[in-house]
């Protein structure tokens, strides 16, 4: 194997190994796996390029990486949204497109209750909506504290007490424990 | 009603909050943590409130908690600093210093697709402890550079910004250090050097 090609297997190595972590991180929350693929691949573009021959790829961080990764999904990003506008209305005029199920009363039923919960949010104080807004979008504590940067006990105290809230909200609505009243 | 329940509901709702989703700018600050937490927490917000928004989070989150998860721990990641500082004072404050450069060095700068390439230390290169000038060829359009300092794993040790293409930092602690230059490009786009090892020996 010829330096060169032995230095592509490298970096290919270390470029899946980080892919694999962050399908495994986002495999919960609907990340999908050709957006990662996409990232990088222009991952490997990129440091293939500013790698230069007889460079150690082997001896690269996995952090210099993810820093690129973050890099090209911004710019992916970017990319996507200018595509959009240029395309359709901006993304906070659009609704989801029905589901191809809206028909069954139990998922109006569930929409409705969903809307409910929207307009209660708003009722929240701002340091409990994230956390509750992360928590019912399927993050656990340890995700959310990871992003908002505090620590479990904060985010535990915080994220019951907002859901504490919503539900009072909820239930100044009429939407009880068992539903809507 | 259950938490299951709850987010069943929130999970299938049609109607979103209203506000403008975050810039990528603005996602991208919040999962690196930086800023205010009241400005986090208000990021957080609207780009949960936009479907496209909080799938565009969760790209850039997953990426982020995938390098964290490959570190020994967060907190671990500042014990290195921390304990190196206790044996190995690090000098964070940088001096920012305009190298005069020959012409020929500029000329032939290689920056492929725009990313910014180290001059000096040479890669692998031994120094003594002390003020070291890290200097790197321009990048077009380059609005600024960033340098960061980083351990031998890639925990970051110190980071200056800076407008011009070299910066003096002073590094009082031995050991293994790898040493990139990011490129500030209009529109928030930034674009990493290649890493350059550095050892420092008394």
């Amino acid at each position: 194997m010829s330096p060169m090609d032995a230095a592509s297997a490298a970096l290919d190595t270390l470029i899946a190994r980080c892919a694999s972590k962050v399908r495994l991180v986002g495999r919960t929350h609907r990340l999908d796996p050709s957006e990662v693929d996409e990232v990088f691949q222009e991952v490997r573009v990129r440091i293939w390029t500013a790698i230069g021959p007889g460079e150690s790829i082997a001896g690269l961080p996995s952090s210099y990486v993810y820093r690129t990764a973050t890099s090209v999904a911004l710019d992916l990003i970017r990319r996507r949204r200018t595509k959009r506008a240029a395309m359709s209305d901006p993304i906070h005029l659009v609704s989801d497109p029905p589901d191809a199920r809206s028909g069954s009363a139990e998922l109006i039923e569930l929409q409705e209750l969903g809307g409910l919960i929207e307009e209660s949010l708003a009722e929240l104080p701002t340091s409990r909506r994230g956390p509750v807004r992360m928590f019912l979008d399927g993050y656990a504590k340890e995700e959310i504290a990871a992003v908002l940067g505090w620590t479990e006990p904060k985010t535990r105290n915080l994220l019951y007490r907002g859901l504490a809230d919503l539900r009072a909200v909820l239930g100044r609505r009429g939407v009880g424990p068992e539903g809507v009243r | 009603m259950t938490d299951d329940d709850l987010r069943r509901a929130y999970q299938a709702r049609v109607n979103r909050a209203g506000g403008p989703p975050p810039t990528p700018e603005e996602l991208a600050a919040l999962v690196s943590g930086s800023g205010t937490e009241a400005e986090r927490l208000e990021i957080l917000d609207r780009a949960l409130a936009h479907p496209e928004t909080a799938r565009e989070l969760e790209l850039l989150r997953a990426i982020t908690a995938a390098e964290r998860a490959e570190a020994p721990s967060r907190a671990a990641r500042w014990r290195v600093p921390l304990a190196l500082a206790a044996t190995v004072t690090l000098a964070v404050s940088a001096t920012l210093l305009v190298l005069s450069r020959r012409q020929s060095e500029i000329l032939r700068a290689p920056p492929a697709l725009g990313a910014p390439a180290p001059i000096t230390p040479e890669d692998a290169a031994v120094r003594a402890p002390g003020n070291i000038t890290f200097v790197w060829h321009p990048v077009p359009k380059a609005g600024g550079y960033r340098f960061e300092l980083l351990t031998e794993v890639g925990a970051l040790v110190t980071a200056t910004t800076t407008p011009d293409t070299s910066t003096a930092v002073g590094v009082a602690g031995t050991g293994p250090y790898r040493w990139v230059v990011v490129a500030l490009l209009p529109d928030g786009v930034e674009v990493l050097s290649r890493p350059r090892s550095l050892r420092i020996t008394p």
